[in-house]
């Protein structure tokens, strides 16, 4: 068998979560359960694959694509039924503990945050809170589960910009760190460059140990599976030592944060 | 270990039985250049060490991901620091399916370099001489040893050799380790560092153009792209879009950051995880860089 080959499976449902990201059901053909933090690279005929976070995962796989280049824009114009390759589960994800997770999710960094979430209270394990920064009110994902969620465990959410019916709180993420239960936590950081640069910044402050900060990374990962040399970053394969990476690992490598 | 010998005039006709069974490869002689090319004449053969080695013969520069037709070929002066680029690629692309299968079927001959060639520095890593090998062929006058594990490849044009032959031929070779200046890499992993000032000053004169990728026998990096059918195409971590995210974000945004990450890729992380240095000395990239980029530069810049 090919490392490389996509496994051919089939879209059972897509819906909209905001203007420019869509959730897809994928039917489960490799049948190897993920854990939380791992990916797949999901993979069009004749256009090419993306790496993409799982979300959740039942009998089927869940993921929460952004449109933001020609391959997540060609799968935003696809329809149910439709036909696309799939391989995976990779790389590690993050560390499963019975002890208190502080989720800190940017934008798009909330799917992979999810699948901790499912994962932890499928467990019966509540030891959760989610902090959830996005630019806007309209561009807030699971809109209705954050409200289910908030019933089981503490959910702070906040937004760039807020509109005439936000009430909640207006800045970034890291304006809500004063809601954080428990200092002696693990935080799992997941978003765009700059949120978690930011992030790693205020949790240093609050004395936050190295070793209890998790950072999901984003590197241009073509193969998944450490061959390809695009996810470098020092002497790690993003694909395959991550995405997920102890802080204290690689804190020392100069273009983590770009 | 079995020894033998060949006299000189008799590898032509040994070259030929060759032919009649396998596909054979080698340095031929194309214009003014020699290139790795099918040979399909005994006395096409030269015993030289050509600018460009046979990574391609195992790993394509483009070639079908999915791709699946694969046979036995010979390959003939092979050099070691091409040789020993091979088992380091075993470690990384060791699991795809394509490379694998190609080297289980491609036979490779090592033929001793006896003269230091103008820009390698094979002696600071290994040296001319293999000590894992098929098929090595030392030029030792008017015979070549041959030693070899194998008697796959051996026909009644060899001769029994004996241990002054052998003596001969670690002498030959030993001139190379005279005639080169040998680097300094001890603990070189530790001493290269992220903010080292020749990353800024490579950055200046360097025109991005990937010849120190393309003629590197270490380097493994491949792009994959779609067409008709699933391709992949060697790639080069020198070029910007190399890292380039969608929605243009780039973590190497700037050449001094590609060019910092080619050599401590080399030098740095691959020893990290392997225990050796992504090199053979083989000095091609040297030979290649139209502005002159030398890694041996960067080595010697860690200290003496």
């Amino acid at each position: 068998m090919n490392s490389m080959l996509p496994i051919r499976s089939k879209i059972i449902d897509i819906w909209d979560e905001t203007d420019d990201i869509k959730s897809f059901l994928i039917e489960d053909v490799i049948g190897e359960k993920p854990l939380p933090g791992q990916f797949y690279e999901l993979s069009i005929n004749g256009l090419g694959e993306v790496p993409i976070s799982v979300a959740s995962w039942n009998n089927d796989l869940l993921f929460s694509i952004k449109r933001a280049g020609k391959i997540t824009e060609y799968m935003h114009k696809m329809k149910k039924g439709d036909e696309i390759g799939l391989r995976g589960p990779y790389g590690k994800g993050f560390p499963i503990t019975a002890k208190f997770k502080v989720l800190i999710a940017g934008g798009i960094g909330l799917p992979p945050a999810r699948s901790v979430i499912e994962y932890s209270l499928s467990t019966g394990d509540k030891n959760i809170q989610l902090l959830y920064g996005a630019r806007s009110p309209r561009d807030l994902v699971y809109k209705s589960l954050l409200y289910e969620w908030k019933k089981k465990f503490d959910v702070d959410i906040t937004v760039d910009v807020g509109d005439e019916n936000w009430k909640g709180n207006v800045g970034v993420v890291t304006t809500i760190f004063n809601r954080i239960r428990d200092i002696d936590s693990f935080f799992y950081i997941i978003g765009p460059t700059i949120m978690m640069k930011f992030a790693v910044l205020e949790l240093k402050k609050m004395n936050v140990p190295d070793e209890n900060i998790f950072l999901s990374m984003e590197r241009r990962m073509k193969c998944g599976i450490g061959i390809c040399g695009h996810c470098n970053i020092g002497r790690f394969y993003v694909c395959k030592d991550g995405p997920v990476f102890k802080y204290s690992s690689i804190k020392d490598i100069p273009e983590i944060f770009f | 270990m079995m020894l033998y010998k060949i006299s000189k005039n008799n590898l032509k006709d040994y070259i030929n039985y060759l032919l009649e069974r396998y596909e054979v490869w080698g340095p031929k002689k194309i214009n003014d250049d020699y290139v790795f090319s099918r040979i399909e004449n005994g006395n096409e053969f030269s015993d030289v060490r050509t600018l460009l080695g046979p990574k391609d013969l195992i790993y394509p520069p483009q070639e079908k991901l999915f791709e699946n037709d694969f046979h036995e070929i010979i390959v003939l002066g092979v050099k070691s620091c091409d040789f020993r680029a091979f088992k380091m690629l075993d470690d990384v692309l060791g699991i795809d399916n394509n490379y694998s299968a190609r080297r289980k079927l491609v036979h490779m001959f090592n033929f001793v370099c006896t003269e230091p060639c103008e820009f390698g520095f094979c002696t600071t890593f290994y040296g001319p001489r293999l000590d894992d090998f098929e098929m090595q062929f030392t030029d030792i006058g008017e015979y070549y040893l041959v030693e070899t594990n194998t008697k796959k490849f051996i026909n009644n044009l060899f001769e029994n050799a004996d241990k002054n032959n052998l003596d001969i031929a670690i002498e030959k070779s030993e001139n190379v380790y005279k005639k080169m200046k040998k680097l300094n890499v001890e603990k070189l992993n530790e001493k290269i560092s992220w903010d080292n000032p020749l990353w800024k000053e490579f950055s200046e004169r360097c025109i991005s153009c990937g010849a120190c990728n393309f003629a590197c026998p270490t380097c493994f990096c491949f792009d994959v792209y779609d067409e008709s059918e699933r391709y992949r195409e060697w790639d080069s971590c020198i070029l910007a879009g190399f890292t380039r995210l969608a929605g243009n974000a780039n973590p190497r945004p700037t050449l001094d950051l590609r060019l910092r990450q080619r050599f401590m890729h080399k030098l740095k992380f691959h020893y990290e995880n392997f225990d050796y240095h992504l090199c053979t000395g083989c000095g091609r990239c040297i030979e290649v860089c139209p502005v002159k980029i030398d890694i041996r530069d960067v080595i010697r810049s860690v200290g003496p």
